[in-house]
C-alpha cells in the first residue's frame, strides 16, 4: 500500500485548522476568504466523510470481538 | 591293603590314605572351639578345632571365611580330611561358621565392627530405589514363607511389576555361596532396577548366612540398588546394613517398593479434579481478561471517534462564522476585471467591462463614469 494514497487525517485536520487561523487575522481580504471558505468546506467534507467511514470500520470491529 | 607284607613307599601311603578318607568320608562336618588361629600372606587360613581331650588341624582359603573369628569361638565346620605329604593330618576346609549363640554373636559383632570401620555401611553408599520398579530381581528361596508373603503383596498393590526370582538355600553350609552367586548373576542378567534378598524369621543359626562377609560384601557391591528383609523387625542382619535400603520383613519389603494401585488411583482422580478445576479457573481467567481487552479496546476506539466528530462539529461552527457570503448576503459584492480585484477607481478605464459577484449571482457592468473621490 502506497502511503501517499492514504487520506490522513491528521494531515488534513491541519489544513483545515490553517484555514481557520487564517480566517481569525483581521487583513483578511472578501475575496481571499471566498477561496479559503471553498477549501474549507471541501476539507470538512472529506474529514467528516473519513469519520463516517470510520464509525462503519469501528462497527465491524466490535461486532467481530463480540462474535 | 589286606596283605601284611606289603610295603609302601610315603608317598604310596599317603596317597592311600587320602583315597580311604574320601570313600569313608567325603566331607566331615566338626563343631569345637577356635584354637591357635591364624592368617598366612592374607591368602590362606590355618586353626585347630578342639574339645578338652582332641584337636584337629585345619586349613582353608580366607575366601571361605564368613568374616573375622578369633580364637575361643565355637565354629562348626565343613572339609575334606587330608593327608599332606609334607605337613600332616588336616582338613581341608570349605565352610566355616561361627556355632552357638554367644559365638554368633561375638563373630557378628567382631564383622560388624570391621565393617563399620571399612565404611561399608555409611549413609552416603546409601542409592535411592526406582519408585515403582519395572523389573526386580528376588533373591530367595521359593519355598518359603517370605516368598509368599512378598509375591502376594506385590500382586495385590501393584501387580504390572516383572519379577525374575533367583531361587537359593536361604540356611545352610551352602547358603552364603549361593547368595553370593545369585547376587552376582542377576547383575550380569539384566537392567534390574532393583535387587531384593528376603528370607522369613528363624534361630541365630538359621540367619548366619546373612551375617557372612561374603554375602554382606556381595550385596554392598551390587550394581544393582539392594532392598534386603531378612527375618523379623527385631532382627538385624549386616546384609540389611550393606543394603541400599532395609525392610523389616519379606512383606514390608514389598510395601517399600510398590504403591498401593487402589491409593494412587485415588490420588491420580484427585490430581485430575484438581487440575481440571485449575484450567477452568485459568481459562475463565484468560475468558475475562479477553473481554475487558476487548471492551476496553472497543471503548477507546469510539472515545477518540466521538471527540474527533465533536472536534469537527466545532471546526465547522467556526467556519460557518467566517462564511463570507454572509457579507455578500448584506449587500456587499466583490467587483473584478479580466478576473482581478479591485478595490480602487484607478484600476479601470471608461467602457472597461467589470464583473460585480453579489450573494446571488453576478452582473457585468460597463464603466461609464469614474469618480475617485466617491
Amino acid at each position: 500500500m502506497k502511503k501517499d494514497n492514504v487520506f490522513d487525517y491528521k494531515k488534513t485536520k491541519a489544513e483545515l485548522d490553517e484555514i481557520l487561523a487564517w480566517f481569525e487575522n483581521s487583513d483578511v481580504s472578501l475575496d481571499e476568504a471566498l477561496d479559503k471558505y471553498k477549501m474549507a468546506e471541501d476539507l470538512l467534507k472529506e474529514l467528516e466523510a473519513y469519520l463516517i467511514d470510520t464509525q462503519a470500520k469501528i462497527q465491524q470491529i466490535t461486532k467481530k470481538l463480540d462474535k | 591293603m589286606s596283605d601284611s607284607n606289603l610295603i609302601l613307599s610315603p608317598t604310596d601311603f599317603v596317597a592311600f590314605a587320602n583315597q580311604a578318607l574320601d570313600y569313608a568320608f567325603g566331607i566331615v562336618q566338626i563343631e569345637g572351639e577356635l584354637a591357635n588361629f591364624r592368617i598366612s600372606k592374607n591368602k590362606w587360613v590355618y586353626f585347630d578345632v578342639k574339645d578338652d581331650i582332641s584337636k584337629v588341624a585345619c586349613f582353608a582359603s580366607i575366601y571361605a571365611m564368613p568374616g573375622p573369628l578369633k580364637d575361643g569361638m565355637l565354629i562348626k565346620i565343613a572339609g575334606h580330611p587330608k593327608l599332606h605329604p609334607q605337613f600332616g593330618f588336616s582338613i581341608t576346609v570349605q565352610n566355616i561358621q561361627p556355632s552357638g549363640e554367644g559365638s554368633i554373636k561375638k563373630a557378628f559383632d567382631l564383622l560388624k565392627a570391621s565393617l563399620i570401620k571399612e565404611g561399608l555401611f555409611e549413609l552416603s553408599r546409601k542409592r535411592p530405589l526406582i519408585y515403582p520398579p519395572q523389573k526386580i530381581a528376588l533373591i530367595t528361596s521359593v519355598e518359603s514363607a517370605a516368598y509368599a508373603d512378598f509375591i502376594k503383596i506385590i500382586n495385590a498393590r501393584w501387580p504390572f511389576v516383572f519379577i525374575t526370582v533367583y531361587d537359593i538355600q536361604v540356611q545352610g553350609v551352602d547358603a552364603p555361596a549361593q547368595v553370593v552367586k545369585s547376587i552376582n548373576t542377576a547383575n550380569l542378567d539384566a537392567d534390574y532396577d532393583v535387587l531384593v534378598v528376603t528370607r522369613g524369621g528363624g534361630s541365630a543359626d538359621d540367619l548366619a548366612a546373612f551375617n557372612d562377609e561374603r554375602v554382606v560384601r556381595a550385596i554392598a557391591s551390587s550394581r544393582i540398588p539392594t532392598l534386603v528383609a531378612i527375618g523379623h523387625e527385631i532382627d538385624e542382619s549386616l546384609s540389611e546394613l550393606a543394603a541400599d535400603k532395609r525392610a523389616s520383613t519379606p512383606s514390608n519389603a514389598a510395601e517399600l517398593l510398590v504403591p498401593n494401585r487402589h491409593s494412587e488411583l485415588e490420588s491420580v482422580l484427585q490430581s485430575r479434579a484438581y487440575v481440571n478445576q485449575s484450567l477452568q479457573r485459568a481459562i475463565d481467567f484468560n475468558k475475562n481478561f479477553v473481554t475487558n481487552t476487548k471492551n476496553t479496546f472497543t471503548n477507546y476506539l469510539w472515545t477518540i471517534l466521538e471527540h474527533s466528530f465533536k472536534d469537527l462539529k466545532r471546526s465547522e461552527q467556526l467556519l460557518g462564522a467566517y462564511n463570507p457570503n454572509n457579507v455578500l448576503k448584506r449587500g456587499y459584492s466583490i467587483v473584478r476585471y479580466n478576473g482581478k480585484l479591485i478595490n480602487n477607481s484607478n484600476l479601470v478605464k471608461l467602457n472597461d467591462f467589470l464583473n460585480i459577484q453579489l450573494y446571488n449571482g453576478g452582473l457585468e457592468v460597463k464603466v461609464e463614469k469614474i469618480d475617485d473621490k466617491l
